[in-house]
């Protein structure tokens, strides 16, 4: 280890059908390069699912790559999830082209930032940094 | 000057260095180059200026040839587009059958005479409508059919012996096809006069796409199924478009590209081979789709390489010895991730580059994006703007009035040769591994396209790939941001009549023709004919394909 | 929120599932991020339940490793619905610290299940006191009262060989085609895997690299009965998994009492590690403050009574002076 700082664990995830993973893959990755501990769980993920692995894996943020349509539905039982747990506290982001409208909607649920295609990687490792919950 | 023979290589390389001393040398003392080195999206290094090959492989007869001759070099039929212009086929497709099908009227009325339908995903993978895993996507990203009404309602009115459909359709293909067969009868057509393409492609949903369902020796069997029954039954129908956009997509380099692609086509070939097929009886109809991405010259290069690679292979791995065999016969779409949400205006310039690239390439058909295409279903002026970026191409421009314009070109030349080079080494390697199926399972193709993706995303990070509106020229712009206008109501009201449907079956009659689909899976005779009893009992895919599941599994993507 | 590690050992025995797993899964990162800490846990969790079986599982990549650990959870499951499971997947740290934790996503197929506890670590390099927090991770499943855990890990080195000893056997897998075989019998892994399972048995090659292997442990010297220790196996096609799952029951079974003594020397081993670490630490500030490494390059102080004057550390500092006046004359 190179530094004293333990690494921030991550988890990623794909929920919905869609199977464009080029993204979160990419993003995985980079948070990976700037020393994260990145979980990733593909594709096809339930909230349940989702939710699960981040409790057991004691993650500080999830990262969720969405193109579905039904992304509110899905946020929406993943913060009830999430309280279920009692893991409120974990920090939510998301990744994908998603409508201006809900953007506000899903911040309003909890989400801390939707970032739009495009962001740079520089962006989504400080946006992420500077949001997280304190370590345990 | 252009009757003069190439130079004495000898003297051409003392030319060169005397060059490079005593003119280059100067110039680059007084103005660096932009770059240092010139990298390409596939992380191909540029050379500053090509020179005639002193070692062409094969020369112009044995490596070029004629236009509509193996090798098909320089394009697979002997007046391209002289003769005739690419077929210029835009895709359409969304929401409920009913919506879908007053758009194909409205084209068909317009002089269209190919339909292409675009499924939603739940269809996709073989979930009904009311399914848990279907909340949000029925009819999002294409038209919902669960059962043969949805089916018959989306080509009600339309003739189905008089336009040929091309359906994008994967892993549900042999269900999707029944569905269209029986309609098709419904309305008296004899399925020999059906004219289409299907998909088809299971192979590059595991590698790139991942809208599969069964596992991959299952699924090549009911590929395989469908070979065989359209071979008898349905002759005029393309069965497979082998595929090599989505790999493209999901971040491959352009040898990849097609490297991964004909390995695929080597793959299925084997597939249909082992059911007794012979070559020359199905290679015909073989058809292939590609990317047209941004690097102009690389990408001609890559459809002249891909066509000479294939033929060679047909012929010399296969033994084909029927020239359409050897023909890659290939639609192209232009590249949709290249598109941007920031400034799309900018994307009607890049879609036109593209198509540029695709017809000099040779291409048999096109597909040009719609400048916000990845973000809102098309407003009528973008995908008018789209449809007209082909007709300028084709008749303002002249590129296609002469067949391969660029052949010759040093720069292209080499291009092709080393395309082809890096491709067959692709090739090899997965036979080395043992097929594609295995290297698959290992996730050896999957890992090529991350590390390329992964490679390319870093460059741009970095801003040595400059995408312009975003990570330069941004001029103080904000992403345009999707416009999704599916009628929620429509998905319900479709749901609705799904359960009104099934209420209304002949409960029996379903459960029969199920258990008639579940023995033939178990068995190995061709699961066509069961498929189309089930499908006449308005069975539903979410059922038909539980049937299949419980039986062959299903895919799980254990690499990530 | 910063719990403390009594409020996490009380809330690890809270009537709530969802307050269990929480504090569990803090604890483990706790236990990873400061394996110091690894003596308070201990006392916090006693008594700590004894499992049936705790498996280490290695292999090289495409070893088909992980399907394996998923099909044996996939039985015990089956076989117990009762008997929760849990799972240590370790992958290496890459150089600049990070890691991809990608092993959860070979057991999806669990991904629902209440009674299975993944756990996903990075080994964080060779100073990170990876195996500390590793005995801190097992004893949080032990607390949760799982009967089988499997440690998982990748590769055949000595990274893996010091992974493994925290288990009660091994179990290394190899599957033809890669040159694993080669790979494994150069491996320090050979001696102490308990079991050897070839993978992927229906491929024609898997029968040679058998025969390979079992030259190469006869070769070895090896004990009688080392054919036994050698099965064949294809995950994905679930034949001879119940071979493997009858030869666990029964070391399971006979060396019970055997495993209980190693799982409590396994912990004292790395507990006397972390004394030797925090020696290390205390020593190393000694020589810091008093010079120590240039007085031994300029002869001042012999090696010896360099590492004497270390070890006094902290409160010896007075006393450094009269013994250098000593041994400079």
């Amino acid at each position: 280890m190179t530094t004293d700082i333990a690494p921030i664990r991550i988890l990623i995830a794909k929920p919905g059908l869609d199977g464009h993973d080029r993204g979160a893959k990419y993003v995985a990755h980079i948070l990976r390069d700037a020393g994260f501990e990145v979980i990733y769980t593909g594709i096809r993920r339930s909230p349940e699912q989702i939710v699960r692995a981040a409790i057991q894996e004691d993650v500080r943020a999830i990262g969720l790559s969405i193109l579905s349509g039904a992304h509110l539905n899905i946020m929406q039982r993943l913060f009830d999830l999430l309280r279920a747990e009692h893991a409120q506290d974990i920090a939510v982001f998301i990744g994908g082209t998603i409508p201006p409208d809900d953007i506000e909607a899903l911040q309003r649920l909890g989400v801390i930032a939707v970032f739009p295609p495009g962001t740079s990687a520089d962006d989504i490792i400080r946006t992420v940094r500077e949001h997280l919950p304190p370590a345990a | 000057m252009n009757d003069a023979a190439p130079p004495n290589p000898d003297r051409l390389a003392a030319e060169h260095r005397r060059w490079e001393k005593e003119t280059l040398a100067g110039t680059l003392a007084r103005m660096t180059e932009r770059r240092e080195p010139f990298i390409n999206d596939s992380g191909r290094v540029i050379d500053r200026l090509y020179l005639p090959a002193d070692d062409c492989p094969g020369g112009y007869l044995e490596g070029l040839g004629f236009p509509g001759e193996y090798p098909f070099t320089r394009g697979i039929h002997a007046s391209m587009y002289r003769g005739r212009l690419w077929t210029m086929r835009q895709y359409a497709g969304f929401g409920t059958a009913r919506e879908t099908n007053r758009r194909f009227r409205y084209l068909l009325e317009h002089g269209v005479h190919g339909l292409s339908v675009a499924f939603d995903l739940p269809t996709q993978i073989g979930y009904d409508s009311d399914d848990k895993r279907s909340v949000g996507e029925v009819g999002r990203v294409g038209v919902a059919i669960d059962t043969l009404t949805d089916l018959e309602t989306l080509f009600e009115g339309i003739p189905l012996d008089q336009v040929s459909t091309s359906m994008t359709i994967n892993a549900t293909a042999p269900i999707l096809l029944a569905m269209y067969v029986a309609a098709a009868e419904r309305q008296g057509v004899d399925p020999a006069a059906l004219t289409g393409t299907l998909q088809n492609d299971i192979l590059k949903e595991y590698i790139a796409r991942g809208t599969y369902r069964f596992p991959p020796g299952p699924a090549l069997r009911l590929t395989r199924d469908v070979f065989a029954w359209c071979s008898r039954r349905l002759p005029r129908f393309n069965t497979i478009s082998i595929s090599g956009y989505h790999i493209r997509e999901a971040g491959s380099t352009a040898a990849q590209e097609i490297g991964l692609t004909l390995a695929n086509a080597i793959c299925y070939i084997e597939n249909a081979l082992s059911a007794g097929l012979a070559i020359d009886d199905f290679a015909p109809r073989l058809a292939f789709f590609f990317a047209a991405h941004s690097d102009f010259f690389e990408e001609i290069a890559k459809f002249r390489a891909a066509r000479r690679l294939y033929a060679r292979l047909m012929k010399q791995r296969f033994g084909a010895t029927d020239a359409r065999s050897c023909m890659l016969r290939f639609h192209t779409q232009t590249g949709g991730v290249t598109l941007t949400a920031q400034q799309p205006e900018n994307n009607v310039v890049r879609v036109a580059y593209q198509a540029l690239a695709a017809v000099l390439g040779g291409t048999q058909s096109l597909h040009t994006n719609s400048r916000d295409e990845a973000l809102a279903l098309p407003t009528e002026e973008a995908a008018r703007i789209a449809v007209n970026t082909q007709h300028i191409l084709a008749h303002e421009t002249g590129v296609a009035d002469t067949i391969d314009p660029l052949g010759g070109s040093y720069y292209v030349e080499r291009l092709t040769d080393d395309l082809e080079v890096e491709a067959e080494g692709i090739i090899a390697e997965i036979q080395r591994r043992g097929g594609m199926v295995n290297a698959i399972e290992h996730a050896y193709p999957q890992q090529l396209i991350e590390q390329s993706a992964y490679e390319l995303g870093r460059r741009i990070d970095a801003g040595d790939r400059i995408v312009v509106g975003v990570n330069r020229f941004a001029a103080n712009n904000a992403a345009s941001m999707p416009i999704f206008s599916i009628a929620e109501d429509a998905a319900a009201a479709h749901v609705e009549s799904l359960r009104a449907r099934r209420a209304a079956r002949d409960a029996d009659v379903v459960r029969r023709a199920l258990d008639d689909l579940a023995a033939a899976a178990r068995g190995e005779e061709n699961v066509m004919p069961a498929l189309l009893d089930a499908v006449r009992a308005e069975a539903s895919i979410g059922e038909m394909c539980s049937v299949l599941s419980s039986i062959f599994g299903e895919y799980e993507d254990v690499h990530g | 929120m910063m719990e403390t590690m009594s409020q996490l050992a009380a809330m690890i025995r809270a009537d709530d599932p969802a307050r269990r797993r929480r504090a569990a899964a803090r604890l483990m990162t706790r236990l990873q991020d400061r394996p110091q800490e690894l003596p308070a846990l201990l006392r916090a969790l006693d008594p700590l339940p004894e499992p049936d079986l705790v498996l280490g599982i290695t292999g090289m990549p495409g070893s088909g490793k992980s399907t394996l650990a998923d099909a044996l959870i996939a039985r015990w499951r089956a076989r117990d619905p009762g008997a929760p499971i849990g799972i240590i997947a370790i992958d290496p740290s890459s150089a600049h610290g990070g890691a991809m934790l990608g092993d959860r996503i070979r057991m999806m197929r669990h991904a629902d299940d209440e009674g299975v506890f993944i756990r996903s670590l990075a080994a964080r390099g060779t100073s990170g006191g990876l195996t500390i927090g590793l005995q801190g991770v097992l004893a949080v499943l032990r607390r949760l009262e799982c009967r089988f855990i499997i440690i998982e890990t990748v590769g055949v080195g000595q990274n893996e060989v010091e992974i493994v000893r925290a288990a009660d056997a091994t179990l290394l897998v190899l599957a033809p085609g890669h040159g694993d075989a080669i790979q494994l019998l150069k491996s320090g892994l050979m001696e102490i895997g308990d079991l050897i399972a070839i993978n992927k048995s229906d491929r024609d090659d898997a029968a040679q690299v058998h025969r390979d292997l079992l030259a190469t442990l006869s070769l070895k010297g090896g004990v009688a009965g080392d054919e036994m220790r050698v099965l064949l196996i294809s995950a994905i096609q679930q034949t001879g998994l119940d071979a493997l799952m009858e030869r666990l029951d029964d070391m399971a079974a006979r060396r019970r009492e055997g495993w209980i003594e190693h799982r409590r020397s396994a912990l004292e081993r790395e507990l006397g590690d972390l004394i030797r670490r925090e020696a290390s630490r205390l020593a190393q500030d000694a020589i810091d403050r008093g010079g120590l490494i240039a007085r031994v390059r300029d002869g001042e102080l012999s090696v010896a009574d360099a590492a004497e004057l270390a070890l006094r550390g902290r409160g010896d500092e007075q006393a450094l002076r009269p013994a250098l006046r000593n041994s400079a004359d």
